[in-house]
Formats: structure tokens, C-alpha cells, sequence
């Protein structure tokens, strides 16, 4: 009975340890992809395809490390492949915070764009030099993410079908209404100028509020990783000051199933507290 | 049991009144830029349908050959939420006298957006204290558990002995 719980935990341990380090080799891969596609602003280059690759090759690593840890363990690497079957369960809810992200990050860009947009438009410019001279001069994701989608203008499609593409493409959401009304108001021959003059306050107060939410996420996630934190750092403490103490634990065989009580409770406390923090 | 289903609730209803303020928010824009409300209401269901739910974008969309009149009427009869409900009845009283609706449309906005602003702050306020509380109850047990299983071991083995 002993022998099959200690089998249980460890393969549950295994589990923890190949989730912790999809999730790590995400976090990480995703930020680096990030900052390249913003620094070489290639245009066509989907960041969003080039994370899902990413994001295949983390999870083929954490598969390759499971079945090396389920060999030294059990003597079976083939219980690491059981992980193949798991993980992509994982997979869709990475790709839409992924997508979020993505999301973002052009909607944060795309109010300067849009004030950069009024202010030459009041200056005298048409609505397509306007947007072709801020996509191609400005340096940032909206302006470069745009700038793929108005090369198909120089092909011979309409301003608005560009326009109608690169929101669609895009998904955003309150610029996505933003943009759809400067299609219709370009489409119409109708001034875009005061249109523009109510559409910034509109996204200025929603970014405002997501920026607030954000913050008090971030600074409950803050909280949450110190506060799981504390429980073994005193362990190891203990575990360093009293080795006899773990000793007697590896001995009498409650070291693992401890651990994954342990966890186990962290885990619903982490989820719990993520739940209680969000404001939708 | 009570609480969580409290949690629930509000998180429905920020979830619809997010909806809403972004439907309401297409909607004026449109309004804005010189539509009718029947053309405006339609564009702002379709730029909305990729961030709203279809059972939202359900109770607004026009059944066949409704006019905008029956169809705000019925918003304002079904519509969940009684306070945001009352807004359809005043934009339906002054498009069937042929007045403007692009002010009642801001000023429901507005109140949208004061609402969900009160709400954040609330949210906010309340926020630190829940999280002490769950922190301690998620979070002191593993540390008493990893502390005190090696000790108890050893007081048993103390005993035994």
C-alpha cells in the first residue's frame, strides 16, 4: 500500500514539476518572442503563430524531461508520455491568455496612434497619407501590426477593406468599434476629425479602468506567490537546521503525501484567491 | 455557500453591464457620426458580436419585421437588470416623438460608466481584506502542516520510546 502512495505522489510530483516548467518555458518564450517582434516589426509576422510554435516545442521539452524523470523513477520512461495526453488540455487556455496579451498590447499602442492621427488630420492631411505616414514612422505594435495590413491598399484594395482586415485580423475590442466607424466614416465621405474628438475619451477612460484592474491583479499575484512561498521556506529551515527531522520523515514515508497535501491546498488557495481578485 | 453565489452574481452582472457599455458605446459612436438609430443599433450588434455573448446579443437583435419601437419596447420589459432597463423605455419615448436619442444614448454611457467606476472602487476597497483573510486560510495550514508533521513525528517517537 505504501509502495503504490509513494509511486502516486511521485508521479503526481512529476505532474507539478512538467506543469511548472511548461508554464516557466511559456512565460519566458512568450516575453522573448514579444520583445523580437516588436524590435524587428517584420512585416506579416504573425507573433501569435510564431508563440502556438513556441509553445509546441515547450511542451515536446516538458514531455522529453517527464518521461526522463518517470525512467529514473520508475524505471518507465513511457509514464512520461502519459503527460502527451494531459497537456493539451493546457493548451487552449495558454493560446487565449496569449491572445489577450497580443490583444493588449495593441489596444495600449493604439491610443497614441490615435492622437497622432488627430493631430495630422488636423493639420490637413487625407485620412490614407495620415495612416500610411504614422504606420510606417511610428514605432510601435499597433502601428506595425496596421502597416502589414495597409500594404494591401498599395495592391489596389479599398482603405476601408484594409481597414475592415486588420480589425478582424486583430480582434480587438473597443479600438475595434473605433476603427470599424473610421471605415464607415471614411466609406461615407463624412468627417473624421470630430469623430476622432469623441472616440479618444471613450478608450482613454476604458484603458484607465483595465490599468486599474490590472494593477490590483498584479499586486495580488505579488501576494500570492510570496505567501506560497513562506510554507517552504520555513521547511527548508527546518529541513537545514534539524536534518534528523527529514530524515524521519523520508523514512517513515509521510515526506511526499505532506508535500502533496500541502500543494494541494496551495493550489485551491491560488485559484481562489485568482477568482476573488478579478473584476470582470 | 451564500457568499459564493453572491460572487457569482456580481461577477453576471459586471459581465453584462461590460456588455452593455460596449454595445451602448458602439451605439453612440455611430449615433455620433450621423446614422439613424435602426442602422446604428445594427452596425453596433455586429462590431459587438465578437466580445459579447450570443444570449446578449440575442435579447437586442430585432425578431422579423419588429421596428425599433416594439424592439425597445421589449428590451425594456426583458432587459435583466431593471435600472439599465428604464434607459430603453427613455430612448423609445423620444424616438417615437422623433427627438434626438444620441443624448439619452450618452447619457446612459456615462451613467454605464460612473456605475462600473463606483463598482471598481468598491472592488477595490473591499479587496485587501478578503485577500488577508483567504490568505490565512489557504496558505497558514501548509506552513503548520510542514512545520509540525516532523515535529509530531518526533514527539511520537519520543513517547514510543
Amino acid at each position: 500500500m505504501r509502495t503504490i502512495l509513494t509511486q502516486v505522489s511521485l508521479f503526481l510530483l512529476v505532474a507539478v514539476l512538467a506543469s511548472g516548467l511548461i508554464a516557466l518555458l511559456s512565460w519566458g518564450g512568450g516575453r522573448l518572442i514579444s520583445i523580437a517582434v516588436t524590435r524587428s516589426a517584420r512585416p506579416g509576422f504573425s507573433s501569435l503563430k510564431a508563440q502556438s510554435w513556441f509553445l509546441a516545442g515547450a511542451m515536446l521539452l516538458a514531455m522529453a524531461t517527464s518521461c526522463v524523470f518517470c525512467g529514473a523513477m520508475f524505471g518507465r520512461p513511457a509514464f512520461g508520455l502519459g503527460f502527451g495526453f494531459l497537456l493539451p488540455a493546457a493548451l487552449p487556455r495558454l493560446l487565449g491568455w496569449w491572445h489577450w496579451k497580443e490583444r493588449r498590447r495593441l489596444e495600449k499602442s493604439a491610443l497614441v496612434f490615435l492622437y497622432a492621427l488627430q493631430g495630422l488630420l488636423r493639420a490637413g492631411l487625407s485620412l490614407p497619407t495620415a495612416l500610411f505616414h504614422l504606420a510606417r514612422q511610428m514605432d510601435s505594435p499597433f502601428a506595425s501590426a496596421l502597416h502589414s495590413s495597409l500594404r494591401r491598399f498599395e495592391e489596389g484594395k479599398a482603405l476601408p477593406t484594409c481597414l475592415a482586415q486588420f480589425r478582424l485580423k486583430s480582434d480587438l475590442r473597443l479600438t475595434g468599434i473605433c476603427l470599424r466607424l473610421l471605415e464607415l466614416t471614411y466609406r461615407n465621405g463624412l468627417a473624421v476629425v470630430p469623430m476622432l474628438e469623441r472616440v479618444i475619451p471613450v478608450l482613454e477612460s476604458e484603458r484607465e479602468a483595465e490599468d486599474r484592474v490590472l494593477g490590483v491583479r498584479k499586486s495580488t499575484a505579488g501576494q500570492i506567490a510570496i505567501s506560497s512561498a513562506i510554507p517552504w521556506v520555513l521547511w527548508g529551515c527546518l529541513s537545514v537546521f534539524q536534518p534528523e527531522m527529514r530524515e524521519q520523515m523520508i523514512a517513515s514515508g509521510t515526506l511526499l503525501p505532506v508535500f502533496l497535501l500541502a500543494l494541494l491546498i496551495e493550489g485551491i488557495g491560488v485559484w481562489v484567491l485568482w477568482q476573488v481578485s478579478a473584476f470582470v | 455557500m451564500a457568499s459564493f453565489r453572491f460572487c457569482l452574481k456580481s461577477k453576471f452582472r459586471r459581465r453584462d453591464r461590460k456588455q452593455l457599455l460596449h454595445f451602448v458605446d458602439a451605439l453612440l459612436l455611430h449615433l455620433e457620426a450621423g446614422y439613424d438609430l435602426a442602422y446604428a443599433w445594427s452596425a453596433a450588434l455586429e462590431v459587438t458580436e465578437s466580445s459579447a455573448n450570443p444570449e446578449f446579443l440575442n435579447s437586442l437583435r430585432p425578431t422579423a419585421e419588429q421596428g425599433m419601437a416594439d424592439l425597445l419596447v421589449r428590451i425594456a420589459k426583458s432587459y435583466p437588470n431593471p435600472d439599465h432597463g428604464l434607459w430603453f423605455w427613455v430612448i423609445r419615448e423620444l424616438y417615437s416623438q422623433g427627438a434626438g436619442v444620441a443624448e439619452p444614448v450618452r447619457a446612459m454611457a456615462a451613467a454605464l460608466r460612473r456605475e462600473a467606476a463606483r463598482d471598481l472602487d468598491e472592488h477595490c476597497r473591499a479587496l485587501p481584506g478578503r485577500l488577508n483573510l483567504l490568505l490565512l486560510l489557504f496558505f497558514l495550514p501548509p506552513t503548520l502542516l510542514l512545520l509540525f508533521v516532523p515535529l509530531l513525528q518526533s514527539m511520537i517517537r519520543a513517547f514510543s520510546d
